[in-house]
């Protein structure tokens, strides 16, 4: 009968030690942790993107909750959740509006060609290594997708040249922006639909020369506006997009159809 | 037999093709028009000093230097100045360039040279800030290929003692004879130039090292140096790439160059044969960096040659030159093929760098499928710098650079050694330097 009882026993002693000494570990080395980041970082979309400048949506929510403050909104969620962590630890949300990345440029095959017969590495930063630029003008988009690798929401696609992207899925979260060589990609609020789509600042011939739809600095929008929104600086047309209502004149007066209205194209997502 | 020095890691043996090594140097003439880069340098861009319809003489300054470690341009013909545009460079960049309308083109560039006097030197009057300062002015940039200003190299601070000096004749790239057809023809001329930096590091010893591949080459430099003190050719075993700078310290006097750091950090400073040439110019004749010799070669030269231009002559010009036609270049190259950069412009100029231009059709262009890596250590055998290629290599195409990698890639020289011996074909140097790119960018 012993035989059997006294392992028994000594498995009982041993899980007694093991246990309080567990337990003691627990007391001693017990940090407090704010239950409410857990609930924050339940409320966040838990993509991780980084497009709030954090490491990740647990770096996010300890900072909200630490600093008590909501004032780096997520970028990517909607704007409801930030409401709704605002109202968890009472504070008041700012509503800010969706954002969107936007490329300023429509270089595409048909608008400005390829400039040479490029072989090297399909990334946009190796090929600004052996040229500044492949296609004809010296600031179009390269077509070779950086942007679309680094996004993490599946928002971008290469088509005829250029990057094309689904205001739908993308989230503004703004990290293909860095990753842009030619620095052609800007987050615009969703509602701006009037958009100059060139980043040339060459002169108007040059600029002509290179592309079929870039702005060549005529300044006729500048005119139109009734406004003060567009202006004229180093030959390229630039929106300010707080003064914008988009009423649609300077779409009208661009002759090389430089500026454009966002809204009626249809995005057909695969 | 004697054992000829090299360096001791890695290196390739490429075939030479120096098929262009016995054609001695000939003049062309002065084209219909001139696009000077204002660019021609490593460091801060220049500023353009001259306006349209401005009438430029010989050795005008086009362009000031922005700072100490940027690079004076000057006009290489009278002329006048047509306009200043941007306009894609030899090395892929796109850049300003000053378009001249020479007043006498066609005129042999021959006649022009002939026409600067040559003026004696009394090395003893010259003093160090002097020469320093004339070398800045004159614009005089590293001709092997970089485009570093000569005279930021030739000031080293106070604390670095320099106790050597090597001219640098290497020219290991295959295709490219400028620098070895001026040793052959101007050795006097360069021993001039060496004695000129003699006068900046007094006492110091000069180490000109010239690969076994150029046998008239040393042979014409030896003779010329047998005469002074303190300049010492040293022969070198043919290897590529020993025309690097830390690969030639290490070949001539057994020195290391510490990761990151600089050829003064080991007290040696590296010029080129034709960097010096171009100082002894300055001296001897009061002109600044204005021409340069470029080897023209390739498979679809038929006759290669070595050629002096004016800075800032279109590529067209030496095609037609050259009788090459445009139709069947595939492939341009600005530099050797190891190093070189290729061009899509045939308008684009020549610059202070353009040690030659390579004609290749489409039998030289065959685009290789890129494999998986082997994992056959090639890369890591050949690579003078002792880098693990392929590891950093795929860290890079997965970009996941870690702290390792990012502490060594840097080092890379881009000599295209690895690239050359891939079994996998795999574009190895591009992505090293699309590697360095990333971490330029994330500093």
């Amino acid at each position: 009968m012993v035989e059997i009882l006294l392992p028994g026993f000594i498995l009982a002693g041993f899980a007694l030690i093991s246990a309080s000494g567990l337990y003691l570990a627990s007391k001693k080395f017990y940090v407090y942790e704010d239950p409410r980041i857990d609930e924050v970082e339940a409320l966040l979309p838990g993509a991780n993107c980084g497009g709030c400048g954090y490491a990740g949506c647990r770096a996010l929510a300890e900072h909200i909750v630490n600093d008590h403050t909501v004032d780096t909104p997520c970028p990517v969620a909607e704007p409801i959740v930030m409401e709704k962590i605002a109202d968890l630890l009472g504070l008041e949300a700012s509503v800010q509006e969706k954002q969107v990345a936007t490329l300023l440029c429509k270089g595409t095959h048909e608008n400005s060609a390829l400039a040479m017969d490029y072989r090297g590495i399909q990334d946009c930063w190796a090929a600004v290594i052996v040229a500044d630029s492949i296609k004809d003008c010296a600031f179009a988009c390269l077509g070779l997708g950086s942007c679309v690798q680094a996004c993490n929401f599946d928002a971008m696609r290469i088509e005829n040249g250029i990057v094309v992207i689904d205001e739908e899925k993308c989230t503004g979260c703004g990290i293909c922006i860095s990753h842009c060589p030619k620095n052609l990609l800007v987050l615009r609020p969703v509602s701006q639909k009037t958009i100059v789509t060139c980043s040339n600042t060459d002169r108007g011939p040059e600029a002509r020369k290179a592309c079929k739809v870039a702005c060549i600095g005529c300044m006729k929008c500048q005119k139109v506006c009734q406004h003060q929104a567009i202006y004229v600086e180093d030959f390229l047309a630039r929106i300010d997009f707080e003064k914008c209502t988009n009423c649609g004149d300077c779409v009208e007066a661009c002759p090389t159809n430089a500026i454009e209205m966002r809204g009626e194209q249809v995005y057909v997502t695969a | 037999m004697l054992q000829l020095k090299t360096f001791p890691k890695g290196g390739i043996h490429p075939s030479q093709q120096k098929i262009s090594a016995q054609a001695s140097i000939t003049y062309g003439e002065i084209p219909k028009q001139l696009l000077i880069p204002v660019n021609q340098h490593i460091g801060r861009t220049a500023n353009v000093v001259v306006k349209k319809n401005d009438v430029v003489k010989r050795g005008q300054l086009l362009a000031q230097a922005s700072g100490f470690i940027s690079s004076n341009v000057h006009a290489p013909v009278d002329g006048k100045v047509m306009k200043v545009f941007r306009f894609s460079l030899l090395g892929g960049a796109i850049g300003e360039v000053i378009q001249i309308q020479p007043d006498e083109p066609g005129k042999s560039y021959r006649e022009v040279l002939e026409q600067d006097v040559e003026l004696s030197v009394d090395l003893n009057k010259l003093t160090a800030e002097e020469i320093r300062k004339r070398i800045q002015e004159a614009g005089i940039v590293g001709m092997g290929g970089a485009g570093f200003p000569t005279h930021v190299k030739l000031s080293p601070p106070p604390e670095k003692k320099i106790d050597a000096l090597i001219i640098n004749g290497a020219e290991c790239e295959p295709y490219i004879t400028a620098d070895h057809r001026i040793m052959v023809e101007q050795p006097a001329q360069i021993i001039q130039g060496i004695k000129i930096l003699k006068k900046l590091f007094p006492e110091v010893p000069v180490y000109i090292g010239i690969e076994d591949n150029k046998p008239d080459a040393l042979n014409m430099m030896d003779k010329a140096a047998a005469r002074e003190e303190g300049i010492f050719v040293v022969p070198l075993k043919a290897k590529y790439p020993q025309g690097g700078e830390k690969q030639l310290i290490k070949a001539v006097l057994n020195r290391e160059v510490p990761s990151k750091g600089l050829p003064m950090d080991v007290g040696v400073i590296v010029q080129n044969v034709a960097t010096v040439l171009a100082i002894r110019n300055v001296f001897y004749h009061n002109r600044p960096l204005l021409e340069r010799v470029v080897t023209v070669s390739g498979s679809l030269v038929e006759h290669p040659g070595n050629i002096l231009l004016p800075i800032g002559t279109p590529v067209s010009y030496i095609m037609d030159k050259f009788n090459i036609d445009r139709e069947r270049v595939r492939l341009l190259l600005a530099g050797g093929p190891m190093m070189g950069r290729t061009c899509h412009s045939f308008e684009s100029p020549i610059s202070k760098t353009t040690s030659a231009l390579l004609f290749f059709d489409e039998k030289a262009f065959v685009q290789r499928q890129e494999n998986p890596c082997l994992r056959c250590g090639n890369c890591v055998s050949v690579c003078p710098m002792g880098l693990d290629v392929a590891i950093y290599v795929q860290m890079v195409q997965k970009n996941k650079l870690d702290d390792y990698a990012k502490e060594h890639i840097m080092d890379c020289i881009e000599c295209g050694s690895c690239t050359y011996v891939c079994p996998a074909n795999r574009r190895l140097v591009h992505w090293m330097r699309l590697g360095k790119r990333i971490i330029k960018r994330e500093n």
